[in-house]
């Protein structure tokens, strides 16, 4: 299917019904029947239906949440496919209850073009499980020299744009970007990192007990200071990915009261990762390159302050990150190994474990990893309502599983979390009113599917 | 009005009198002997320490029509390239007896420094990013033939949109404060990379990041050069973005033609970059008026001269 507005993905839309939902939304939870038509909700009611749809699925004692978006996503396709591919990263989004993903531009070569744009689109109709949304470069090549062509990337489709695996690193170009990002309506994702300060490892336990690289969260911070000054500056729009520190939270925090209290025009969100909100630098030694991630996992302390800002509302998503790495690329010695964490496969369960741990309620996790991802970028999904896209999970919330390697359909089994015991697992996945991924059916085919 | 060294020089009255003289100068210029006696016996020295062709060759072309001696003088081959003071160089100009001095530099401000230490009658021809104000009066000239009025009340409410590259432009600042000052309605578009901060508060003007109705039924549409020596290649990303967002091209004609408004007239300072901020079809298009604007340049000049010639003169004499 062919839409900038709805992403690109493979199939065409279709009907169900899935009837006894436990629906929730960011604001609130109701029972209720829903009808999708065509690939949009069309009601949601109580009764009997009284037309024939292409699909009906009972969903009693399961919840219904509208699909994850996330908002952070690698494929290396174009450049390394087989790290991860459209068909096989869009799968295990699929898998994890992500129904809509933003592919970074980091390929080789970068998608710093409305050519490249063209066709990862072009890949995306042809495999696409899910809403793929391409991201564009922010500069040519990612070099941080020259803005690149917003305008023309756009009009082929690109959803934001971002130099992600490294920050805009000149301030003035930063500053144009903003600029220029804003006649289009575009936001820019910076990874905020100075990379003059920039590491292996989480400066602290790691550093001191194996003499890796010092990678301080000041690092981060210092990029996240200056990207909200020139952002208040121009009024630009500016989304901070993966925030890893409690310091980075503290400028978040600044940041938005001044919008506030300036009634600036600029807007500056934010996304935090699972992993570090679940995993901390106590948490492996030095030959566990699966933990090695861009930030890096940080302190206690840290991972507590993202916590509170997730709970508290400072924080205003939650994005996978998912990085995939095969085998003989990651398992390496620790400097060597590349930065990424596999997690697509089990996104929405691994957020689940903040609902189960009662730090947030289901609600608020519907609205970091679904609605404010539609509203900051403009998305018709996120929630399930009349009009919106057709894109639910159904997820039972006390299904218990063990993460195994042989569960990933990602390409990238670069998983720290396996061996973990979750529970609440998605069971279905639906994108635009379609059965994309049932895990009844991957339980049983698993082997003849991914030998 | 001793000096033209900005629009903000120049009063109501100055304007309507430089147009007026204009006037008579094209009738001069339309003569068989283009010639005439006003400033026999004058120097005007040019120095224009930036590349140019219209700008220098109007301004000389200006001064020997009436009659004026004029001498060229740039860095190179000067005392200048030997190191010699700005100051000092200046002191030899006023010894060896310069009447007018016409300077373009690319130093915003150098002209203001040139009058203040020479004190005689200069003219900025283009100080880097700030000002070039005979361009704008030269616009203003050429828009009032094009409507064929004689007073500037009669252009009072017209619209007029400059769309480009307004940061690194001396044009369009000389160009937005004079046609402001005379009642224009002035609308700029432009990307917000190439848009100066807050510029809407401080001039008062309407700002637009693209093409849309209003820019549409303008009056007058003028495109900027984009400045690539000012800037590099950093604040565009390429020439075919520009082109296709802010670029005078077929689309754009074709959008006019759409909404059956023939009246609008196309302007462009030049040089132009054809292919970027503007394309043939629409330089060399009935609608433009690109190089009526050159010839009008001449008009401008003289008539710029001869004010200051005369306002200097009854100054000596009161």
């Amino acid at each position: 299917m062919v839409d900038n507005k709805s992403g690109f993905f493979c199939f065409e839309p279709s009907s169900i019904f899935i009837k006894n939902s436990t629906i929730i939304n960011h604001d609130g939870i109701k029972e209720g029947n829903i009808l999708i038509e065509n690939g949009i909700i069309s009601d949601i009611f109580k009764g009997a239906l009284r037309k024939k749809v292409d699909l009906e699925i009972d969903a009693k004692g399961k919840l219904v949440l509208p699909g994850a978006i996330d908002i952070h996503f690698h494929i290396r396709e174009p450049g390394e496919p087989y790290d991860e591919t459209v068909y096989t990263g869009t799968l295990s989004a699929a898998k994890g209850g992500i129904t809509s993903l933003f592919m970074m531009p980091n390929t080789d070569p970068p998608i710093d073009n409305p050519q490249m744009v063209a066709f990862v689109k072009s890949r995306a109709i042809q495999s696409s499980f899910v809403r793929l949304f391409p991201v564009g470069c922010a500069t040519f090549r990612r070099e941080g020299k020259r803005i690149a062509e917003y305008g023309l990337m756009k009009r082929e489709g690109i959803i934001a744009v971002s130099d992600d695996g490294k920050s805009v690193s000149s301030s003035f170009v930063l500053r144009k970007s903003l600029e220029y990002s804003k006649n289009f309506g575009l936001i820019l994702i910076e990874h905020p990192e100075d990379s003059e300060l920039s590491g292996d490892a989480n400066e602290g336990v790691l550093t001191l007990k194996y003499g890796l690289g010092p990678y301080p969260s000041v690092a981060e911070s210092v990029c996240v200071a200056r990207d909200i000054l020139l952002s208040l500056y121009v009024e630009g729009k500016l989304h901070l990915t993966h925030l890893s520190s409690a310091e980075s939270l503290e400028l978040l925090k600044f940041a938005k009261e001044k919008i506030k209290r300036t009634q600036s025009k600029a807007q500056i969100t934010s996304d935090v990762t699972p992993h570090h909100l679940l995993l901390s630098d106590e948490d492996f030694s030095v030959k566990d390159t699966n933990f090695k991630v861009n930030p890096p996992l940080r302190s206690k302390k840290d991972v507590q302050a993202l916590l509170e800002g997730v709970a508290e509302g400072l924080v205003d998503c939650i994005a996978s990150d998912h990085a995939p790495h095969p085998d003989f690329k990651k398992l390496t010695d620790f400097p060597s190994s590349p930065f990424g964490i596999s997690q697509a496969d089990f996104f929405v369960s691994l957020c689940f474990i903040l609902v189960r741990r009662e730090i947030i309620k289901i609600e608020r996790m519907v609205e970091l990893i679904s609605f404010n991802p539609a509203k900051i970028f403009g998305l018709n999904g996120g929630e399930i309502k009349e009009g919106r896209w057709g894109d639910v999970i159904i997820f039972d919330p006390d299904r218990e599983f063990t993460i195994m390697e042989g569960d990933i359909v990602s390409r990238g089994k670069n998983c720290p979390y396996i061996g973990w015991n979750l529970k609440g697992m998605v069971e279905k996945t639906i994108v635009a009113g379609k059965l994309i991924y049932d895990a009844e059916i991957f339980q049983e085919r698993k082997r003849e599917v991914f030998p | 009005m001793h000096h033209l060294l900005s629009v903000d020089d120049l009063s109501f009255s100055d304007v309507e009198n430089i147009m007026d003289l204009s006037f008579s100068m094209l009738e001069i210029l339309g003569r068989d002997i283009k010639k005439v006696p006003t400033l026999r016996g004058r120097t005007v020295f040019l120095m224009f320490f930036e590349p140019s062709t219209r700008t220098r060759v109007s301004f000389e072309l200006a001064a020997k029509t009436l009659s004026a001696d004029t001498i060229n003088l740039s860095d190179k081959g000067s005392s200048i390239e030997k190191g010699e003071s700005l100051a000092d160089t200046i002191k030899t100009i006023k010894s060896l007896g310069a009447d007018f001095i016409v300077v373009r530099h690319k130093g915003e401000g150098f002209p203001h420094l040139i009058a203040d230490l020479a004190k005689i009658p200069t003219i900025n021809g283009g100080d880097g990013k700030n000002e070039h104000p005979t361009q704008a009066l030269l616009d203003l000239l050429t828009m009032m033939l094009k409507k064929g009025v004689r007073k500037l009340s009669e252009i009072k409410g017209a619209t007029i949109s400059i769309v480009g590259d307004i940061m690194h432009s001396r044009v369009a600042r000389s160009g937005i404060k004079l046609f402001s000052k005379v009642g224009l309605n002035v609308i700029v578009v432009s990307s917000y990379t190439t848009l100066p901060k807050d510029i809407e508060k401080f001039f008062g003007v309407k700002v637009k990041n693209f093409f849309d109705d209003e820019v549409f039924s303008s009056d007058f549409i003028m495109a900027l050069r984009l400045q690539k020596e000012r800037h590099g290649n950093f604040i565009i990303p390429s020439d075919r973005e520009y082109n296709e967002f802010w670029g005078l091209n077929q689309r754009f004609l074709d959008e006019i033609k759409r909404r059956k408004k023939d009246s609008v007239i196309i302007m462009h300072p030049g040089p132009m970059n054809l292919g970027v901020e503007i394309e043939p079809s629409v330089a060399y298009s009935d609608s433009s008026a690109i190089f009526e604007q050159v010839r009008n340049g001449v008009a401008v000049r003289m008539a710029v001269f001869y004010y200051l010639f005369t306002k200097n003169t009854k100054r000596e004499t009161s």
